[in-house]
C-alpha cells in the first residue's frame, strides 16, 4: 500500500500541478499584494455656460474611456495628466477632439503653492477658461491613487523595448478604465436662482433709496473646486455687515435717515449678471398702492439715488477703487460719495475709474446693468481692472482674504454713505483745514470682528456656482435668514435669459484596472490547463481506488489460498 | 468581471467535481442522486450550525479577530461530522469507500455553490479586473480535498479500533478554517500566499488522510486473517 502512496507522489502529473501552482504564486504574487484595483475619487468639471447663444467650456460630462497619457491623443480616450504637464504641452489640438475626456490632476493643497508655482497655475487657469471643447474635462486634486493613475498611464505610454515584452504588455498589461459614476440630472427649466433683497425703511413715501448690490455666486474655470472668497464672498459678507451696522439707525423713527436702504444679493452675476438685471426689471414695473411693504417689490415711483455694486473689497491691492460708467457730475450722489471716502480716509487711495459702458458685449462690473437703464450706479472694488485674472480664479480661497482690510473698507463704506444720508458735512464738522480731529458716526466696534469672521466662514468659503443648485440653494436660505436678523427680507426667482448655467459641477470618476480582453483568453488556457491536470489526479485516483479493491481481492484471495494450502497440509501431513 | 472572466471562475470553481465525479469511477458505483442527497444533508446540518451558532456565540460577530472566541466558533463544525455521520450511515448505500467519496462530493459541491456562486455572480457586476475571483475559485478545489478528506475520517472514525490516528488528521479537517484565518491574521496572508498556504494544507490533510486509510485496511486486512 505504502508503495503505491510513494508511486502516487512520484507521478509526474502531480510534480506538474505543484509547479504550475508554484509559478502562477511567484509570478502574479508580487505585483498583486495590496494592490488597489478599483479607485473613486471626487473630480470636479470644467465650467460650460452660454451666454448670447455663445458656448464656454466643455460641453459633456460623460466619462467611461480608457485612461491613455496626454501624447497619445486618440478619440474615445481620457487623457489623464498633471496640471504641469498641460502647461508644458501643446494642448491646442486636444480641445479639438469631438469625443473623449481629459483629467487633469491639480495640487491638493492649493494654499501652501509657492509664488512660481501659483504663477504657473494662474497661467493654466487662464489655459482652461479660454477651453472650448467637446471633451468632458474634469480636475481632481493629487493624491496617492493618482499617482498611481499617472504612473500606470506613463508606464504604459512608454514603448516597450524588445517585441516579446511588448507582446507581454499588450497581452497582459493593465489598463485603466475610468468612468463617471453619478448621475447627475442637468439643470431643469424649473430651477431659479434667487435674489436675496433686505430692507431698511425710512418709512417717508418720499424718499429715495440707495441699494447696496453684491452677486453671491462664484466662477472660475473649475466652479466646483472656487470658494471666491474675495469675488464675490467679501461683497456678500460687506453688505452683510453693511445691514448690520445700519439696520441700528432704522431702530427707532427719531433716529431713522430719510433714505431707504436696499441690500439685494444677486443670482448669476457670473452669467452676465442676470439677478441684477432681473431685479432692475422688477424694480422698474413696481406695483402702485400700499401693499408694497409685504410684497417685497416697490412703488412704482421709487427712483434710486445711487446703486453701490460691491465686489472683491477683501485683498489688500493698495487702493479702493470707483468703477464708473463716467465721470459723475458734481453733485451727484456718486461725486459726493467719492468726496466723502477721500474725506473719511485720507491716507488711502481711492481712486475713480471709468469705463464705457458697451451694450452689446456682457457686462464687467455690475454698475454697468443700472446704467444701461439710466439708473446711476458704481462698483466699488480693490481691483483696479475688470479684467483682472483674481476675479475668476481658483485660487481665491479664504485664506488670501485681509480680513483687516475688509473691516476697514466696510467701515470706510458704512461712514461715508451714513454721511451722505444723515447729511452730515462732506469735509468733517469743521471746514477749517487746520482743525483737525477723527469724526465717525460710528462706535470703535460697530463693524464686529467676530461677526464679519464668522460671516466669512458661513458664506465665502465654499464654491456656490449658479449650476450647482443645491449649494445655491443653500446659500440663499442662509443669506435670507442671517439679514432677517436686521430687517425685512424678500427673495424672488430669477429668470435667465439669454444665458444658461449647466448643472454637473462635480462628479465621481471611478478609476478600474482592467485587463485587455485577450487576457481572457489567457486565463482560460490557464483554467483548462488546471482542469486537465485536475482530470488525470482524478484517474490516478481511480486508479488508487481499483488498486485498493484489487489489493483487498489479492490478500483475501491470497488469504484463501494460503488457507487451502494450509489445511490441505494439514490434511497430508 | 467580463462575461469570460465569470464563466472562467465557474469553470473553475465546478468543474472540479464533476471532473472527481466523472473519472474517479464514482458514477459506476453510485448514482447522481446520492450527491444531491448529500447536497441536502449539508444544506441541513448548516441550518443546524446556525442555530447553535446564534444560540452560544450571539455576539461574537465583532470586528478584528481573537483566537478564543474564533476557536470556540469555529469548534461548531464538529456539527459537520456528525452531519456527514448521520448522512452516510443512513442516506448513502453502498461500499465504504463510495459511501464517503459520494459523500464528500455532494457536501463539497453544496458547500462550494454556498461560499462561490453568490460571490461571483455579484462580482460579475464590477468591471475591474482582479485576481480575487480566481483565487476564490481555485479555492473550491482546496475545499474539495478536505471535505472528501473529512467524510474519509468521519467514515473510518466509527469503524475503526485505531482512533488515535484518525482523530488528529480529522480533527485538521474540521479546524481547517480555524487554521486558514488564524494564519491570515497573524501572518497578514493575502491573496496568492494565502491561497498556497490552503493548498499546501489542503494537500497535506489529504496526504495524511491517504496514510491513514490505507494504515486502517492493512490493520483491518490482518484482522481478517
Amino acid at each position: 500500500m505504502q508503495e503505491e502512496i510513494i508511486d502516487f507522489f512520484r507521478n509526474p502529473a502531480l510534480f506538474f500541478y505543484m509547479t504550475l501552482m508554484m509559478t502562477v504564486c511567484v509570478v502574479s504574487g508580487s505585483q498583486q499584494v495590496g494592490d488597489v484595483v478599483e479607485t473613486e475619487f471626487h473630480a470636479y468639471r470644467l465650467h460650460q455656460y452660454e451666454i448670447s447663444g455663445n458656448m464656454y467650456g466643455s460641453r459633456n460630462h460623460r466619462v467611461s474611456y480608457e485612461a491613455v497619457s496626454l501624447g497619445a491623443r486618440a478619440l474615445r480616450r481620457t487623457m489623464v495628466t498633471s496640471w504641469r504637464e498641460v502647461l508644458t504641452h501643446d494642448v491646442d489640438d486636444m480641445w479639438a477632439l469631438s469625443t473623449g475626456a481629459v483629467l487633469i490632476f491639480i495640487p491638493d493643497n492649493l494654499d501652501e503653492l509657492n509664488d512660481i508655482d501659483r504663477k504657473a497655475f494662474l497661467d493654466l487657469e487662464t489655459k482652461l477658461l479660454n477651453v472650448r471643447t467637446d471633451l468632458a474635462v474634469y480636475v481632481a486634486p493629487y493624491n496617492d491613487d493618482a499617482a498611481s493613475i499617472l504612473n500606470d498611464v506613463n508606464s504604459r505610454a512608454e514603448k516597450a523595448p524588445s517585441a516579446l515584452q511588448h507582446l507581454i504588455q499588450s497581452l497582459s498589461g493593465n489598463t485603466i478604465s475610468i468612468t463617471s459614476s453619478d448621475q447627475i440630472p442637468e439643470l431643469t427649466d424649473s430651477y431659479k436662482p434667487v435674489n436675496v433683497v433686505g430692507r431698511l425703511s425710512s418709512g417717508d413715501r418720499a424718499s429715495l433709496t440707495i441699494a447696496f448690490v453684491a452677486h453671491y455666486d462664484t466662477s472660475s474655470a473649475v466652479p466646483g473646486v472656487s470658494p471666491g472668497a474675495d469675488s464675490n464672498g467679501s461683497g456678500v459678507v460687506a453688505l452683510l455687515e453693511l445691514l448690520a451696522v445700519l439696520s441700528k439707525f432704522y431702530d427707532s423713527p427719531s433716529t431713522r435717515p430719510p433714505y431707504n436702504l436696499l441690500f439685494i444679493w444677486t443670482a448669476g452675476g457670473k452669467l452676465n449678471y442676470q439677478g441684477t438685471r432681473h431685479w432692475i426689471d422688477e424694480f422698474q414695473k413696481g406695483i402702485e398702492g400700499s401693499e408694497f411693504l409685504d410684497s417685497g417689490v416697490n412703488r412704482k415711483d421709487d427712483r434710486i439715488d445711487l446703486a453701490i455694486c460691491i465686489e472683491s473689497i477683501g485683498r489688500k491691492t493698495g487702493g479702493l477703487y470707483m468703477h464708473a460708467g463716467k465721470t459723475p457730475s458734481e453733485n451727484s450722489a456718486a461725486a459726493q460719495l467719492l468726496r466723502r471716502l477721500n474725506n473719511i480716509a485720507p491716507n488711502k487711495k481711492i481712486e475713480l475709474v471709468t469705463k464705457k459702458i458697451s451694450l452689446t458685449t456682457a457686462s464687467v462690473w455690475e454698475h454697468e446693468k443700472f446704467n444701461i437703464k439710466r439708473m446711476p450706479a458704481v462698483t466699488l472694488s480693490t481691483l483696479p481692472s475688470p479684467t483682472d485674472p483674481a476675479r475668476n480664479s481658483i485660487l481665491d480661497l479664504p485664506s488670501t482674504l485681509d480680513e483687516e482690510e475688509l473691516i476697514d473698507n466696510i467701515r470706510l463704506i458704512a461712514e461715508a454713505v451714513l454721511g451722505y444720508i444723515l447729511g452730515l458735512p462732506e469735509t468733517g464738522p469743521s471746514s477749517d483745514s487746520r482743525i483737525k480731529s477723527e469724526v465717525s458716526m460710528l462706535s470703535k466696534d460697530a463693524v464686529d470682528k467676530q461677526r464679519v469672521h464668522h460671516f466669512i466662514r458661513q458664506f465665502a468659503s465654499r464654491p456656490r456656482p449658479v449650476g450647482d443648485q443645491k449649494a445655491t440653494e443653500s446659500v440663499t436660505s442662509n443669506l435670507a435668514s442671517a439679514a432677517a436678523g436686521y430687517g425685512q427680507v424678500f427673495k424672488s426667482g430669477v429668470t435667465i435669459t439669454d444665458a444658461k448655467a449647466f448643472g454637473v459641477t462635480q462628479n465621481r470618476l471611478v478609476a478600474e484596472r482592467v485587463k485587455p480582453a485577450v487576457f481572457e483568453l489567457v486565463i482560460a488556457a490557464g483554467v483548462f490547463g488546471y482542469l486537465t491536470v485536475f482530470y488525470y489526479v482524478s484517474l490516478q485516483n481511480r486508479q488508487l481506488i481499483v488498486n485498493n479493491f484489487l489489493f483487498q481481492l489479492t490478500t483475501h484471495s491470497q488469504n484463501t489460498i494460503e488457507g487451502t494450502v494450509s489445511a490441505i497440509r494439514k490434511s497430508i501431513f | 468581471m467580463s462575461f469570460f472572466h465569470f464563466i472562467n471562475c465557474i469553470a473553475l470553481s465546478f468543474a472540479p467535481y464533476f471532473i472527481v465525479y466523472k473519472y474517479s469511477g464514482i458514477n459506476e458505483y453510485s448514482s447522481i442522486w446520492k450527491c444531491a442527497t448529500a447536497s441536502g444533508g449539508y444544506l441541513l446540518t448548516q441550518l443546524a450550525k446556525l442555530l447553535i451558532l446564534a444560540t452560544f456565540f450571539p455576539d461574537l460577530d465583532g470586528e478584528g479577530f481573537a483566537i478564543l472566541p474564533e476557536f470556540l466558533k469555529s469548534s461548531a463544525d464538529i456539527i459537520d461530522v456528525i452531519g456527514l455521520h448521520l448522512l452516510m450511515t443512513n442516506f448513502l448505500a453502498g461500499k465504504g469507500e463510495v459511501r464517503f467519496v459520494v459523500g464528500g462530493l455532494g457536501w463539497g459541491f453544496a458547500h462550494s455553490i454556498a461560499h462561490r456562486l453568490v460571490l461571483l455572480w455579484v462580482g460579475a457586476r464590477g468591471t475591474a479586473f482582479t485576481w480575487r475571483w480566481i483565487q476564490t475559485s481555485l479555492n473550491s478545489s482546496a475545499d474539495l480535498m478536505v471535505i472528501v478528506s473529512l467524510a474519509c475520517l468521519t467514515w473510518m472514525i466509527t469503524r475503526s479500533q485505531n482512533k488515535v490516528i484518525i482523530s488528529p488528521v480529522l480533527a485538521m479537517c474540521v479546524f481547517s478554517t480555524f487554521v486558514y484565518q488564524t494564519v491570515q491574521h497573524s501572518f497578514s496572508l493575502y491573496g496568492w500566499p494565502l491561497l498556497a498556504f490552503r493548498f499546501v494544507y489542503s494537500i497535506a490533510t489529504a496526504a495524511l488522510t491517504v496514510i491513514v486509510y490505507s494504515a486502517n485496511r492493512t490493520t483491518n486486512a490482518r484482522k481478517n486473517e
